[in-house]
């Protein structure tokens, strides 16, 4: 018998820090320390009762993009450490940077995350709407976290003996505006599997948002997320590391990073929502070795549109597991080829999942092109928005069968249902 | 056995008798070709697609065998 964890919230908090670690400073930090993590750990348990009522503005507030333009529109607030939000406004879009170097890392570091996704992912905003891009700095006092608040980012400054100020990391912002993107498109629940493969995919954008940023390939890149932000003295280099999870920090005050890089050590517990920013850490893992196996330069190309292909494939369910997460990267890798397939395929057997074929019904589909050779039941087709697959070899006449169904498909421009995987078709109807 | 490629041809005529793995087709700028008779399923699944490509007017690419002038591979276009 499974038991299944049920949380009374299961929606997304979206802070960068977990609880796990402020709950280790308020336990073994200085008192000072303690006080700071106390009060943060009170302003998420705010933030959380929140949430409901702020999802209701967000569904109310004004996107102005007409449809099809790509619409950047950032305004930075200071909530002058306070917590009212979203505060004063201080920058607007097209004003120069001024002294307030929090202020300038906001305004940049949202650009930066809504470039990667409309340069390079096609997407208009968090909302594929053009949502204006909202931050508040100088969030509480000490406040040691930012997040995502379905509405805005918000970034504290950090107690300066923990934590430095949250923008100094510009993938915390590609992290935590990626929360949005997900709610938008996949809206993995935010618990266990689906809520890690959530944590995991915020970690992704947020580490590519960081090195498009930089112009590092995947090998040039350090994969950490959130480096920068440890105050000096924190024996550690980041909140997570993509490449190498749990060794980010091993620290008196914040324990030792308990991320897991494969399926064997996955942790079961009931605390952080069911250990989503600690599990997170195994899909990471797949998604640095998927851009190093793809080679090339950049992860954000090909293995960043891999993934972002998944997140936004209606086969995605909002209770996801990583099994299913990876079945689809790998069928989604398809249209970049076998040899990404391929390595997609080794990144997840690296952390311990093995890709299964994806058997589905596909409707309407373009016959593009067919081959065939006087061998024995060796006909293929490339059909669209699948590429090349070869007719199931079960008996001679039956491929025989298809590969006559398919060829008229394309000599006449008719369409398709093809019931098919990865590799192969095995029924089709023509329509 | 060398292969000879080629690319985007029409299909002029195609020939078939009632007699095992025997299809044929006459591509555009080249004499008659048999398909190579590997396996009658293969050869029927070669003869499908030449008679798709010229009932349709598509183009074939493929390949033959230089030393026996025989159909190799075949691309409908």
């Amino acid at each position: 018998m499974t038991h299944r964890h049920v949380y009374t919230d299961e929606v997304c908090r979206c802070c960068i820090v977990p609880p796990y670690i402020l709950e280790a400073v308020a336990e073994r930090g200085t008192d000072e320390q303690r006080h700071a993590a106390q009060q943060t750990l009170a302003v998420d348990h705010h933030i959380r009762s929140q949430r409901a009522a702020l999802t209701q503005a967000q569904s109310r507030s004004t996107n102005v993009a007409s449809a099809g333009a790509m619409h950047r529109n950032r305004r930075i607030y200071t909530a002058s450490h306070s917590t009212g939000l979203p505060g004063t406004l201080v920058r607007s879009e097209g004003q120069g940077p001024g002294s307030d170097v929090a202020i300038n890392e906001a305004y940049d570091g949202l650009g930066a995350t809504f470039d990667l996704y409309s340069a390079v992912y096609g997407r208009n905003s968090i909302d594929d709407n053009g949502m204006d891009l909202i931050g508040t700095v100088h969030y509480g006092n000490g406040y040691n976290n930012a997040f995502w608040n379905s509405v805005q980012m918000v970034f504290g400054d950090g107690d300066g003996t923990i934590f430095n100020r949250f923008t100094i990391a510009i993938d915390v912002m590609g992290h935590e505006l990626t929360h949005g993107v997900t709610g938008a498109t996949a809206k993995l629940e935010y618990h266990d599997q689906p809520g890690a493969l959530n944590e995991s995919i915020s970690d992704v954008f947020g580490s590519l948002v960081k090195q498009r940023s930089l112009g590092q390939t995947a090998a040039q890149a350090d994969w950490l997320i959130g480096a920068g932000l440890l105050a000096s003295g924190i024996k550690g280099v980041a909140l997570r590391s993509m490449k190498a999870p749990g060794t980010a920090y091993d620290d008196p005050v914040l324990g030792k990073d308990p991320q897991p890089d494969h399926m064997s050590r996955y942790v079961n517990t009931t605390s952080d929502n069911g250990g989503v920013h600690i599990n997170s850490g195994i899909p990471n893992k797949a998604f640095y070795l998927a851009a190093i196996g793809i080679g090339g330069s950049n992860a954000w190309d090909v293995a960043g549109k891999i993934w972002y292909r998944t997140l936004l494939d209606s086969r995605v369910k909002t209770n996801s597991s990583f099994q299913e997460f990876a079945n689809l990267t790998a069928d989604n890798a398809n249209t970049f080829g076998a040899a990404a397939r391929a390595a997609v395929v080794a990144a997840w057997h690296g952390v311990g999942i093995e890709v299964a074929p994806i058997l589905s019904w596909q409707y309407n589909k373009s016959v593009l092109s067919t081959f065939t050779s006087p061998h024995s039941m060796n006909g293929w087709a490339y059909v669209q928005d699948n590429g090349w697959r070869k007719i199931q070899p079960l008996t001679p006449d039956g491929v025989t069968k298809l590969f006559a169904l398919l060829v008229d498909s394309q000599a006449w421009n008719r369409k398709v249902h093809v019931y098919a995987d990865e590799s192969q078709i095995y029924q089709a109807y023509e329509v | 056995m060398a292969l000879v490629n080629f690319s985007n041809l029409g299909v002029v005529q195609t020939f078939t008798s009632p007699h095992q793995a025997n299809a044929w087709g006459l591509i555009s700028s080249q004499p008659y070709r048999k398909v190579q008779p590997i396996s009658t399923d293969g050869t029927t699944n070669m003869f499908v697609l030449l008679c798709a490509a010229k009932a349709s007017g598509r183009t074939v690419s493929g390949s033959y065998d230089d030393g026996t002038g025989q159909l190799y591979t075949l691309y409908l276009n």
